[in-house]
């Protein structure tokens, strides 16, 4: 049986050398090279990636979100506050200032969808939603804010609190901590509001955000910041009578607006209230833009939907729906976003430099091989004075000196033309050499004798049989062009903000702070490392295809 | 030999006047020069920029001031720094110093690992420390350089600069050191710029010599010394490594071409005052003389090992040092 099989095999192995043609018999070599087919998959998904750029990006590439300066990438729940199933959603995102370190975290936050109030003026109950028109006040609600008072309290060694610090401050969002419902499970009632008596900061009640032990806290509330420095001494307390500080929070007012009028409801208002959660949508609207430079469209793979927050806080309200699932850069914008955009660069750049270097070295590397004597002797004096200078030297002299006002696409057209030229004088070698071998053998010398013209042998006889090496070497070259943009970007020389490279957006990563609190800066390098790793392996497999050996010829 | 190396020599003259040619051309193509922010100053005016024009010799055209920085060349002086007012050459020594130190240690590293690293798997085919190698050398082929430079400060800054320091050339309180703490000190900052540089290098040698040496072993000679009775380790090491280990010298010039381009990257990323950091500012600045100083030394650099490695290539294969006569 076996044996069966295996002559089977050894007739569809002559049959496929006979009858295929070339093509085939190539994908077959490089269906064998487990690796490099893994690689072209890669490296296919990609160049796809990089052409639906605009479509698979949730948030405009360009557009800045300073509020989200290095926001980390959002958790996605799945779970909402009652703890039921609601699909994936993310919430907002407020920043939180630790008052003693200064460092800035950021924490999930959320607004009110909509809420029941008692409005003790007019003795009506009403439901409140942002943009909706409401009948009992016959306007539209256009925003609302919290007015929270932030306190913080030192604790002496019996245990009794004394409030030294008060802090008002008016935000347009609540973290699940100031909120008192962190980890909670709450119930929704039967027309569909949670009840505010679960929610201890709705309920009036000051909230516990945080317990500082007395290490640098106390230095710092007893020395470095008067406010409490002198409430301190009024207390008359020391550094060593007091156990630990204590931050709370309370709510003061809730201030909704209307087109005509401004309301403040007191935390005994409030009757129900509704968190806003954001669902992450596939094929929603979202920013538009232009595909493929001319074809409008707004749809985009995933996105949520904008936040309607307005005008008090100008960067909680976009065109974009906020969501950073991979974190965000020092303008805050949106990695993915960049990442998809800065492919299109970083991706095509090694294919147009290829196309120009190969086009130079043939037909240098060509006539210097085939004509010899004194064209041959400059051009190799040239290409060898060019490998004197180290290319990343030359490469990082030669895109200085472009003026630094150039427009985006010029200046990367310029780079690709740098990149080439740091690349023709290896291949021009190479060609020649070739030529030089070529030049002697008989099918050559009889064209020659028949008399045909140069350039038809030049190009006709002499460069087709250099096609092997030349696939090859492009496929294998084509990593320093993507790694030279890089570096150039890298150093602050190449594609310029607000464009997208990797280079470029890897360069944020090099001051040592952003790279150890923002570690999510490091991933275009992860990429850069990918589409140079799956350009070496597919370039391998290709060579071991392309071995006239492997194709049975 | 002497004849060759001479020969050399004296061919590498043309090369090195096309490389100064070619990088003032460069130079003189960008808009603008030095003096372009006191134009800018109002606080400077007109007749100081021109005082300033003339002593730089900015005021002449490109191809008098390429013959009058030859000149002086020539002689012995490289001219003065525009921005820091001094001697480019006392600018550039240490550096220069700082870039060797990175070069040679990397190539030590590079040849010290990948060399035994190749032969191992070359004689060890095919086995898990054979593919072990192989995948570890494409991932050193394909990660950036100044992403693993990223990484390796990110690692660095993680463990608190205990294991390995973040960045610098020295340690802040160095002066106050020991003469021996000193060396290690340096030893100790050099390692990660060594290592960020050298992995390439390193992959790309154990990968030729792995190749040349499997080539090397199926050739009629071993066998024939083999059947010889020979021992099985000289065999290998006197006669099979030996031509097999010719193409890694070829590749010893371009890898020092490859170590001074890559350290522009590194070093700036590992703050090592070299001379790839150097010429970044330079140019930023329009520092015409210490741009040329920089690429004149660096390929000065590049000729010299390439020069080296012939005469290491005549010394090992005696099928060479008989073409050279």
């Amino acid at each position: 049986m076996a044996e069966e099989i295996k002559k089977e095999e050894q007739q569809q192995d002559v049959f496929e050398k006979q009858f295929l043609s070339t093509p085939q018999l190539v994908w077959r070599a490089v269906k064998r090279h487990k690796f490099g087919l893994v690689a072209m998959w890669i490296l296919l998904i990609l160049y796809i990636f990089a052409l639906f750029a605009d479509f698979l990006s949730p948030m405009d590439y360009r557009v800045q979100h300073i509020q989200y300066k290095f926001a980390p990438p959002m958790k996605v729940f799945w779970k909402d506050e009652t703890g039921n199933f609601a699909g994936p959603h993310v919430y907002l995102y407020k920043r939180v200032k630790d008052p003693v370190t200064f460092q800035s975290t950021f924490k999930e936050a959320t607004y009110f969808d909509n809420f029941k109030v008692y409005d003790d003026f007019s003795e009506v109950e009403t439901v409140l939603r942002i943009g909706e028109y409401n009948p009992d006040y016959e306007s539209t609600v256009t925003n609302y804010q919290f007015v929270l008072n932030y306190k913080t309290v030192a604790v002496d060694n019996n245990g009794k609190e004394y409030n030294i610090l008060t802090e008002t401050k008016t935000e347009p969002l609540v973290t699940f901590e100031e909120l008192g419902i962190k980890g909670k499970a709450l119930n929704k009632n039967e027309d569909g509001f949670l009840s505010v008596d679960q929610i201890p900061l709705l309920n009036g009640d000051d909230v516990l955000l945080s317990v500082e032990d007395r290490g640098i806290a106390s230095t710092f509330y007893f020395e470095e910041n008067y406010k409490t420095k002198s409430k301190l001494q009024r207390y008359n307390l020391k550094p060593e009578d007091i156990k630990e500080f204590r931050k709370y929070v309370t709510l003061d007012v809730i201030e909704v607006e209307t087109e005509d009028d401004f309301y403040e409801f007191f935390p005994e208002n409030l009757l129900g209230v509704n968190l806003k959660k954001f669902n992450i949508k596939f094929f929603t609207k979202g920013w538009e833009y232009k595909w493929l430079g001319f074809i409008p469209g707004n749809i985009h793979l995933f996105g949520v939907e904008k936040s309607k927050l307005p005008y008090f806080a100008e960067d909680y309200a976009t065109k974009d729906g906020i969501i950073y699932l991979w974190g965000a850069d020092k303008f805050g914008r949106d990695m993915i976003s960049r990442l998809l955009f800065g492919s299109r660069v970083s991706l095509t750049i090694g294919l147009l430099g290829i196309a120009i270097t190969f086009t130079i070295g043939l037909m240098l590397g060509g006539v210097a091989g085939y004509f010899g004597g004194w064209i041959d002797e400059i051009l190799m004096r040239l290409t060898e004075i060019l490998m004197s200078i180290p290319s990343f030297y030359l490469l990082v002299s030669l895109s200085a000196i472009l003026p630094s006002e150039l427009s985006p696409s010029v200046k990367y057209i310029l780079i690709i033309v740098i990149l080439s030229f740091i690349g023709w004088p290896g291949m021009t070698r190479v060609i020649r050499g070739m030529t030089l071998g070529l030049k002697e053998t008989e099918f050559i010398q009889a064209a020659v004798a028949l008399g045909y013209p140069s350039r038809r042998i030049i190009w006709k006889h002499l460069l087709p049989n250099t096609a092997t090496y030349v696939i090859v070497s492009a496929t294998l070259s084509i990593p320093g062009y993507i790694l030279g943009e890089a570096g150039l970007s890298f150093l602050g020389l190449g594609i310029r903000e607000p464009s997208a490279s990797w280079g470029l957006m890897l360069s944020q990563a090099q001051n040592i702070t952003a790279l150890t609190n923002y570690p999510w800066l490091l991933l275009p390098g992860l990429f850069i490392f990918i589409t140079v790793l799956a350009f070496n392996l597919f370039g391998d497999a290709i060579r071991d295809a392309l071995d006239p050996r492997a194709l049975g010829h | 030999m002497l004849k060759y190396i001479l020969r050399r020599i004296i061919l590498s003259i043309p090369v090195l006047l096309g490389v100064s040619i070619v990088s003032f051309m460069i130079i003189s193509l960008a808009p603008g020069d030095f003096l372009d922010s006191y134009r800018l100053n109002p606080a400077v005016n007109a007749e100081q920029v021109k005082l300033l024009e003339k002593n730089f010799g900015l005021d002449k055209s490109p191809v008098v001031q390429y013959l009058l920085w030859l000149r002086n060349m020539l002689r012995g002086e490289w001219g003065q720094s525009f921005t820091y007012q001094i001697p480019v050459w006392d600018l550039i020594w240490r550096r220069v110093g700082a870039t060797l130190l990175l070069s040679i240690t990397t190539f030590i590293f590079t040849w010290g690992i990948g060399i035994p690293l190749g032969i191992y798997a070359a004689l060890h085919q095919y086995s898990l420390g054979d593919q072990i190698a192989a995948v570890v050398g494409f991932i050193g082929l394909s990660i950036p350089n100044f992403f693993f430079a990223l990484l390796f400060l990110f690692f660095a800054a993680k463990t608190g600069g205990k294991i390995f320091p973040v960045g610098g050339y020295i340690s802040l309180d160095y002066d106050s050191f020991p003469a021996w703490k000193k060396f290690l000190d340096i030893v100790w900052h050099v390692l990660g710029p060594m290592i960020t540089l050298g992995t390439s290098g390193l992959a790309g040698t154990m990968r030729i010599m792995r190749g040349q040496l499997l080539d090397e072993l199926k050739q009629d000679y071993v066998e024939f010394a083999r059947a010889k009775g020979m021992p099985e380790n000289v065999v290998i090491y006197k006669h099979a490594l030996r031509n097999a280990i010719n193409p890694i010298i070829t590749a010893l010039g371009f890898s020092i071409s490859g170590l001074l381009g890559g350290a522009v990257l590194t070093e700036n990323v590992f703050g090592w005052p070299g001379m790839g950091q150097l010429i970044i500012e330079a140019l930023l600045q329009q520092d015409i003389f210490v741009i040329m100083a920089d690429i004149m030394l660096v390929s000065v650099l590049l000729v010299v090992g390439n020069l080296i490695a012939d005469i290491l290539l005549a010394a090992v294969d005696p099928r060479v040092r008989l073409r050279l006569g």
